[in-house]
């Protein structure tokens, strides 16, 4: 743990925020969200290796994104008591907004959020990457095939109902 | 985590280096005092070949570079990982102005070589040919000088066109739609040996086929016998007399440990390659004052635009970088590039929020991603920033922005002819999702607000332009700092302009040149 680490009630607007972001999507077949990822970890580890500025960038996006559904639908509660539907409706205002900054705002929270969610190997599956990476040449080896894909190069996931768990 | 599977056997050429040849300063025990011929700052496209064709001349010589060697087999496709070990301001710097624009700078032994895409392009005849006319540059910067050095840089780096199997679908699609409609596609050349088509150029190459300088004129100069100084930062180059003498580095990244210092002398003086951003911040620190310095920046911002197929592209599939189109350098000032980004960023670039978002994200193999280089005519300036950092402003032009439009709009046209099903311009009060070709218009009538795109940085120069006089540039037309002989500026911070290429070749032929003629001297 460093210095710039998140404290309880932001991690909470963080997870909110972040759930609106990379929920699960079952239509999909993507049955993992974030917020079913190490995102506090992450963000630690996050904060003690970025310049101090990108932290505090990080930082001021999660407190914007708080606070923004008073702003946005008129409701005088911060992004994590708001239901999910209308949390939707905020993040979706302010990634469209005409406030440049604003929308920056979100951007550096997609960027960090998509830094962990692309990692988790169900989101790879999915996603392609992991199909192509499992075929790549590891360093300068043969070219890994099926089984041999490491799902160990990616990041641990957890999840809170221990459904799954890659450690 | 580990990322190793199958490691080769056979050692790649960053191990197995001569002993002693590598010292990490990170571990000195004490400061450090030695001396050189030539002391070369930073050991990416410009430091390496410069220190290459210095140790190959039988001169003692010592690289000094800020960031650390990450062997190939320490690679990792983790972009987090990657960016924390080999990039600079773990790759979050920006340029501000009217928008933000991110900037990429490799920062390890072989800088921005190790996550580029090596492309390579011979510099235009028509720019040097500006630079001599517009530039005062005259016979110092020829075409005939540069032939051989590119000659000699393509052999050793074994320069050719992408091989066809590694080329890929959304390589391949690019090259015979452009073709079809009339635009002349075609693989690029790069710089590899081997290439597997990994598509993580980005991340390093895991197989040592990228022909970065980490794995060839690093080494190279090494066993000639050069020595490099890894995790040490030259803090400035002492001038006595008018003349470089040695170069003052401490070493960084210590982890809470003493930071020990470096004095590298330099018995017949010092190359700076450090890159158009830090070139003119380290020469500021060395006390040189000059108009110029640090004005003048120019860069290629690059823009990335999505297309979504009906069939499977597979874009981790093939050569990071493996198809363009150079149509429209001299008309329009821009060029066409294909590009295959890991999953990381390129699910920044998908459109919309929630389930939507990540349904299309689910999709992601079946998307390209094509981008544009503009040559802008923009300038910016460098300054030192705060705690060490590099500070550069710079915002676009409306005709930058009229080029931009006009290239994102050939791009989707191209997406169109090629079968596309959405293109997605990613440009804000532009539609996020195109669906007809019909729609182009909007983008060819979009805002001209630097603020709508998201363009990204990686092409960078001219912050310590060469010319005959101290009035308008800081570089001499021998190459060495006006008012510090024996202190030779070699990477693009001395071009007069961009390029409207791939600036790489252009940046080692001239070092080769420079170093060339320095040590023959
Ligand atoms: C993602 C990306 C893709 C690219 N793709 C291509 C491509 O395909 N083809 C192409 O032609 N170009 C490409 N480029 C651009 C190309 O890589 C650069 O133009 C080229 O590497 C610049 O060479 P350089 O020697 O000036 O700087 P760099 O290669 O960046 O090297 C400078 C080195 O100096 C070190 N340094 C800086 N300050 C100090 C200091 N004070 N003390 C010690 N060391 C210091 C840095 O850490 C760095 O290692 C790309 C760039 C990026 C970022
Ligand atoms: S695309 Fe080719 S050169 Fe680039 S990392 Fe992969 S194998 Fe190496």
């Amino acid at each position: 743990m460093n210095r710039y680490c998140l404290r309880p009630f932001e991690l909470r607007w963080l997870y909110a925020t972040l759930g609106v972001l990379f929920p699960p999507a079952p239509s999909a077949g993507l049955f993992v969200g974030i917020c079913d990822m190490p995102v506090e970890a992450f963000f630690a580890d996050v904060f003690a290796k970025v310049p101090k500025v990108t932290s505090v960038g990080i930082r001021a996006a999660i407190w914007v994104v708080a606070f923004a559904p008073f702003f946005v639908i008129g409701r005088p509660r911060t992004i994590a008591g708001l239901s999910p539907a209308d949390r939707e409706r905020v993040i979706v205002r302010l990634s469209d907004s005409r406030f440049y900054l604003v929308r920056q705002l979100v951007l550096i929270l997609k960027t960090f959020a998509a830094l962990l969610y692309t990692q988790a190997i169900e989101v790879r599956e999915k996603i392609g990457g992991g199909l192509a990476m499992s075929r790549l040449p590891q360093n300068g080896g043969p070219a890994a095939s099926g089984s041999e894909a490491s799902p160990q190069r990616l990041l641990p996931l957890v999840t809170d109902n221990g459904r799954r768990s890659h450690v | 985590m580990s990322n190793i599977t199958s490691p080769s056997a056979a050692p790649y050429p960053d191990e197995q280096l001569r002993e002693g040849a590598v010292v990490d300063c990170r571990l000195l025990r004490a400061d450090l005092r030695d001396e050189y011929d030539y002391v070369v700052i930073g050991s990416g496209a410009a430091g390496a070949v410069a220190a290459h064709t210095l140790a190959k001349s039988g001169a003692s010589v010592a690289i000094l570079e800020e960031g650390p060697w990450v062997k190939t087999r320490d690679f990792s496709d983790d972009l987090h990982t990657s960016f924390n070990k080999l990039m600079r301001m773990s790759g979050t710097q920006i340029l501000t102005g009217r928008s933000f624009m991110p900037l990429l700078q490799g920062r390890c032994v072989g800088g921005s070589t190790v996550i580029n895409s090596a492309i390579a392009w011979r510099t235009p005849e028509d720019v040097i040919e500006s630079w001599q006319r517009e530039f005062g540059l005259g016979e110092s910067v020829t075409m005939a000088k540069l032939d051989p050095h590119f000659d000699a840089l393509e052999r050793d780096l074994n320069v050719h066109p992408v091989n066809d199997d590694v080329l890929g679908t959304s390589n391949r699609l690019f090259v015979e739609t452009a073709k079809a409609i009339g635009i002349a596609g075609a693989p690029m050349q790069r710089y590899e040996r081997g290439c597997k088509g990994s598509s993580r150029c980005l991340t390093g190459c895991p197989s040592a086929a990228k022909q970065g300088m980490n794995v060839s004129y690093i080494p190279w100069a090494l066993s000639l016998g050069a020595r490099i100084f890894s995790s040490c930062r030259a803090s400035k180059i002492e001038v006595r007399n008018g003349r470089a003498v040695a170069v003052h580095g401490r070493a960084v990244d210590t982890e809470g440990g003493p930071s020990r210092k470096v004095t590298l002398i330099a018995k017949k003086g010092v190359f700076l390659a450090a890159s158009a951003i830090q070139t003119p911040n380290v020469l500021r620190r060395s006390g040189v004052r000059n108009s110029a310095l640090g004005r003048h920046f120019q860069a290629h911002p690059g823009l990335a635009t999505f297309a979504m197929f009906d069939k499977p592209i597979d874009m981790y599939f093939g050569a990071t970088q493996g198809a363009e189109a150079i149509d429209f350098r001299k008309s329009d000032r821009f060029k066409l590039e294909t590009i295959s980004m890991p999953p990381e960023i390129a699910a920044i670039r998908v459109p919309g929020v929630g389930r939507e978002f990540v349904e299309r994200l689910t999709q992601l193999g079946n998307t390209a991603m094509w981008v544009v280089q503009v040559r802008a005519k923009a300038e910016g300036v460098v300054r030192p920033g705060f705690g060490g950092a590099d500070q550069v402003s710079f915002s676009l032009l409306k005709s930058d922005l009229e080029q931009t439009r006009k290239a994102c709009a050939v791009l989707a046209r191209l997406y169109f002819a090629a079968g596309a099903r959405e293109v997605w311009p990613g440009i804000y009060g532009v539609p996020p999702i195109l669906t007809s070709p019909d729609q182009v218009r909007l983008i060819e009538e979009g805002p001209l607000d630097s603020r709508s795109y998201s363009f990204i940085a990686t092409h960078l120069f001219g912050t310590a332009r060469m010319g005959p006089d101290r009035e308008s540039s800081v570089v001499g037309l021998d190459f060495s700092a006006h008012d510090a002989k024996g202190l030779y500026v070699v990477d693009s911070s001395i071009f007069p302009t961009n390029l409207g290429v791939n600036p790489q070749h252009s940046i080692m032929a001239i070092s080769r040149l420079v170093a060339t003629q320095v040590a023959e001297a």
